[in-house]
């Protein structure tokens, strides 16, 4: 794998699209403001996916209930136990931790689809348990008065110093899945990716590689799920993290070219972005967004940024085929 | 007794059209090893369509529910040659992404053309039937009825024909169905026209009995996805014993454990089977088909 | 491997860069200021005292006043998105025809929601910083409203609302007016007129699982037990149609009388039509949904002599009927509760634009003082923002419903 010799993976690439990033909210129409705090939050599950499906290549189907996982411990914790921003989103990479392990090793022993299949179910139930163990979770009236994070005696409800905080979370999480990719456990991700059997002869315990990456999503999912409760809006309810969700940080992570990490976020913030920017069409509009997918993933074989790649390269467009 | 009878009927009902959405699934899956997404909304459009050509159109029912599956028929061969097929050589995901984009398209497109009213189709039979000494609504005995024949003319013509020896081959090897002359692709068109029909089918026969609106597919493809791993992800018979198994289940469990947890009683299922017989009750070892 | 650091240094210092610009620049907020205030708090009256609409405020300019719609066109509840649009759509058309409101001419602006809280969140901001509008319609769903209300606080933007959840009108600060009555009046309303009616010992109670249904099945569920009745509940998920499993549970429960707090009227028929093939003859009181226009064109064989309690009653009153005579006529349908509030809203915010002009702050406390008689009845608000207290009791006969009695008249006074 030259991984490293492409010419957008390299390091500045990411800095670049980092600056960018930061530079955002000087950019975009106020009313864009909201879109983009999203688009950053999802981009940092959706990073998490780049982890187990992208690197690892298993198919996870349960991204949207990570992250509903992370936003109700968040969310819980902060309203009734008065936990602050930093002891809640700790919170949350324990929550991340947890699900991840007690999932990743009942279900990654098989191989072949069985993930995608427990995922789905487990995205499912979990749904079904937000909105039934109203004890806990407050049934389908969700929670509400989530406390903004508070720095120095400022209050950052405000969706444009919110933005920075998601910004600096998803900041340190791209870096972490840039160094990862070339460490020692990334290479073994990919190599599990390439062939289990191989993999396993050359010594990788094949299990607990696959457990590391999907726990690594789960994590970045959960932490991803805290930073939606914490800002934007304050409130969750179980309609947020609908099967839906989980199918469509998929979509971001497919169309943004899934074994790169400007890829997902790019992935991410365009997806969030797409049926806002085509409010002009109208009621037309939600069906045109079905149709772009379909094209973009026709027409765009390495996702948005391997077609990025290979345009600023001006190299023939390299076949898909591992 | 009553209500045990009340509740098999429409149990059973419920899970034959779940298990036509999951043959749906399954057939596809088979054929090109990818997770149909727009399943649920195969049988979801067609519905429209049949409920359009009544009430706008005023067609006769037979004429009607012919003209819908021959729509179904001609979208599920431009689902293929539209969508499948310019993919058909990059692996699974792509696919599924795109079968997700035709899913959001179909309920949007669906709520543009036909409206956000949810539209009435009455039923072939009306009103209710006297069996074992209680009533159940004649609709249920239909979709029971339909769907039998349908399983045992699919059993009949995959078994006992040509083409539905050359769609087993194209589905078990795909390589050496081409190399023993059967042309694959015409097969896989064959395959997602047979999808859909089998999807407008579940429309046609839920339409009466639900109503029509752009959300119809949603939760019953979720649940036929389920009863296929229940049944063994990838075999015919295992999706609709699994659906079956799935549509008792969740009657019997919501009407005396819980209703709340309804819905869940099918994904706790799947987990189970996931963890003590992944290969699901009728499945072989799927192994690393992907 | 060394150039493993350089992309965490470079990236860091880089993310400085801007983050650092921003403590000069002045498109930055400070976190301590609130959205626009939008004027004053004085009415806008010229030198001979006359309300007038002055440009200045958001939405306001020389021609125009624009109000925005934060609806559920598409998604789950698409059908009473649709409905809003239309009643909304007439409503503009005959205020415009007539001279506007203070002689602007009134556009609404429409902003899809998905039937989902980012979306609502999402229609919210463009509503108010892509569309700038003067005041909103707000969503039908609770959760939604929800997610918005921070923002609609934060912006001080003036929302009227039709979601039903007791407590958001509370939550909203001053900001948020309602035109429906809140599911503690109507739960409470159901209990009290089967009591009058059936007096029962048993009440078994079928609910959609969102929090429409839930948080009006809690209330039926407390009104019923604080009266010593005995309460059996049974849930569905919004989308699952096939409710033999409930209805066969609640039925060997063996109730007195059936309540529903269904979200969608669809949902309702289905519910209806098996109960009678289950031979269950159990008398039925329900929420509004019982009586919208979907569940009458859907099946009104099954709902004969189902009584609901209702908000929006066709033909009750004159402002009613001449509505529902020109809706007939517009749109060849006729109108139900899902539209009916939000021409309501719109025509409250007219009377109290009139008295306060186009001054944000004026027009709240107007808000709190217009009355109106609507086509939902006698339309004032009360110290939180709930304008609308008009319950009804009524039954289906045919393809309609009549009304039995006033329903305001079981409860207790406020």
């Amino acid at each position: 794998m030259s991984v490293s010799s492409r010419l957008l993976e390299r390091p500045h690439t990411l800095a670049a699209l980092l600056v960018l990033l930061a530079s955002l909210p000087f950019l975009v129409n106020p009313f864009y403001l909201g879109v983009v705090v999203l688009g950053v939050i999802y981009a940092l599950a959706v990073l998490g996916l780049y982890f187990v499906m992208g690197l690892a290549g298993q198919l996870s189907l349960a991204q949207g209930a990570f992250f509903g996982v992370g936003a109700y411990t968040a969310a819980i914790l902060s309203t009734r136990f008065d936990w602050p921003f930093p002891a809640t989103m700790g919170a949350t990479v324990a929550a991340g931790v947890l699900v991840g392990v007690a999932l990743g090793y009942t279900t990654l022993r098989l191989t072949g689809h069985y993930l995608a299949l427990a995922t789905i179910g487990f995205a499912v139930i979990a749904n079904i348990v937000f909105l039934h163990w109203k004890p806990v979770t407050n049934g389908a009236d969700g929670i509400a008065g989530v406390k903004p994070p508070v720095v120095g005696g400022f209050i950052l409800d405000q969706n444009f110093f919110y933005y920075y905080v998601a910004l600096a979370f998803l900041a340190v999480g791209a870096l972490v899945g840039w160094r990862l990719k070339r460490s020692r456990i990334g290479l073994a991700f990919l190599a599990i990716r390439e062939d289990q059997l191989a993999a396993s002869t050359t010594g990788i315990n094949v299990l607990n590689v696959k457990v590391l990456a999907f726990t690594l999503s789960t994590v970045y999912g959960a932490v991803a799920g805290g930073l939606y409760a914490h800002g934007l809006t304050h409130y969750i309810s179980p309609d947020n993290f609908a099967f839906e969700l989980s199918v469509t940080m998929l979509v971001m992570l497919l169309l943004g070219g899934q074994a790169t990490v400007p890829g997902a976020i790019v992935g991410a913030m365009l997806v969030t972005a797409l049926p806002e920017v085509l409010r002009f069409l109208d009621r037309y509009y939600l069906a045109v967004y079905g149709v772009a997918v379909v094209l973009l993933v026709v027409f765009l074989p390495q996702g948005l940024w391997g077609w990025l790649e290979s345009a600023v390269a001006r190299r023939p467009r390299r076949l898909e085929g591992r | 007794m009553d209500v045990v009878v009340q509740l098999g009927v429409a149990g059973l009902a419920i899970g034959m059209i779940y298990a036509l959405v999951a043959l749906g699934f399954v057939l596809i899956f088979n054929a090109v090893n990818v997770v149909n997404f727009a399943q649920g909304d195969l049988a979801m459009f067609p519905a429209f369509v049949l409920a359009f050509l009544l009430t706008s159109s005023r067609l006769p029912l037979p004429v009607a529910i012919v003209g819908t599956l021959l729509f179904a028929v001609v979208f599920g061969l431009v689902f293929n040659r539209l969508v499948y097929h310019p993919l058909r050589n990059r692996s699974f995901v792509p696919v599924i992404i795109a079968t997700i984009g035709v899913s959001v398209f179909l309920k949007n497109i669906a709520l543009v053309l036909f409206g956000a009213d949810p539209r009435r189709i009455d039923p072939l039979i009306h009103g209710v039937v006297r069996i074992f000494g209680t009533t159940v609504n004649a609709q249920y005995l239909v979709i029971i009825g339909v769907t039998v024949v349908l399983l045992v003319a699919q059993y009949l013509v995959f078994d006992r024909t040509m083409i539905g020896k050359q769609l087993q081959t194209t589905a078990q090897n795909r390589e050496m169905a081409a190399l023993l002359g059967i042309r694959t692709d015409r097969m896989i068109a064959v395959t997602f026209a047979y999808s859909a029909l089998l999807g407008a089918v579940a429309g046609i026969l839920v339409a009466p009995l639900f109503g029509v609106t752009p959300e119809l597919g949603t939760l019953i493809a979720l649940k036929a996805f389920a009863a296929t791993v229940i049944g063994g992800f990838g075999s015919v018979p295992g999706a609709v014993l699994g659906a079956v198994f799935l549509g008792l289940t969740e009657i019997f469990g919501a009407a005396y454990v819980s209703s709340d947890y309804k819905d869940a009683f099918a994904f706790v299922i799947l987990i189970a089977v996931l963890l003590l017989r992944p290969q699901g009750f009728f499945g072989e070892k799927v192994g690393q088909k992907a | 491997m060394r150039v493993q650091t350089r992309p965490g240094r470079l990236a860091l210092g880089l993310l400085a860069v801007p983050l650092l610009i921003t403590a000069g620049c002045g498109r930055v907020p400070t976190p301590t200021k609130a959205g626009d205030a939008g004027g004053g708090g004085h009415p806008q009256v010229d030198s001979a005292g006359k309300v007038v609409c002055r440009d200045g405020s958001p939405g306001v300019t020389a021609k125009e006043l624009r109000i925005g719609v934060d609806a559920e066109l598409t998604g789950k509840a698409a059908l009473s998105g649709a409905n809003a649009k239309r009643s909304l759509d007439m409503a503009v058309d005959d205020i415009n025809k007539t001279g506007g409101i203070l002689g602007k001419h009134v556009t609404v602006v429409y902003n899809d929601n998905q039937s989902t809280n980012p979306g609502a969140v999402n229609a919210l901001n463009k509503s108010v910083s892509g569309d700038n509008v003067f005041a909103l319609i707000g969503p039908i769903r609770s959760t939604q409203v929800q997610a918005m209300t921070e923002i609609i606080k934060s912006q001080r933007l003036p929302t009227m609302i039709g979601a039903t959840n007791a407590s958001l009108t509370e939550q909203g600060g001053g900001y948020i007016f309602r035109f429906r009555p809140p599911d503690s009046l109507t739960g409470q309303a159901i209990v009290a007129y089967a009591r009058k009616q059936f007096s029962p010992k048993k009440i078994a109670i079928l609910h959609d699982s969102d929090a429409f249904g839930s948080g009006g099945a809690a209330v039926i569920e407390k009104a019923a037990k604080d009266a010593g009745i005995s309460v059996q509940k049974a849930s569905y998920t919004t989308g699952d149609k096939d409710y033999t499993a409930q209805l066969s549970s609640l039925r060997s429960f063996g109730p007195d009388v059936f309540t529903t707090y269904a979200t969608n009227s669809e949902d309702v028929v289905i519910f209806a039509r098996q109960l009678q093939e289950l031979g269950i003859t159990t008398p039925v009181v329900g929420g509004p949904s019982i009586t919208s226009q979907v569940s009458f064109d859907l099946g009104q064989q099954y709902l004969q002599g189902w009584r609901a309690i209702v908000d929006f009653q066709l033909n009750a009153g004159d402002v009613n009927k001449a509505w529902a005579a020109e809706y007939q006529q517009r749109y060849g349908s006729k109108p139900d509760l899902f539209g009916a509030w939000q021409r309501d809203a719109m025509y409250f915010m007219k009377a109290a634009l009139e008295k306060s002009g186009c001054d944000r702050q004026a027009f709240l406390a107007a808000l709190h003082t217009v009355e109106t008689d609507g086509v939902q009845g006698h339309l004032t608000s009360n110290k939180q923002g709930d304008v609308n207290a008009n319950l009804l009791v009524v039954q289906v006969r045919g393809g309609g419903a009549e009304v039995v009695e006033d329903a305001t008249k079981l409860l207790p006074a406020a």
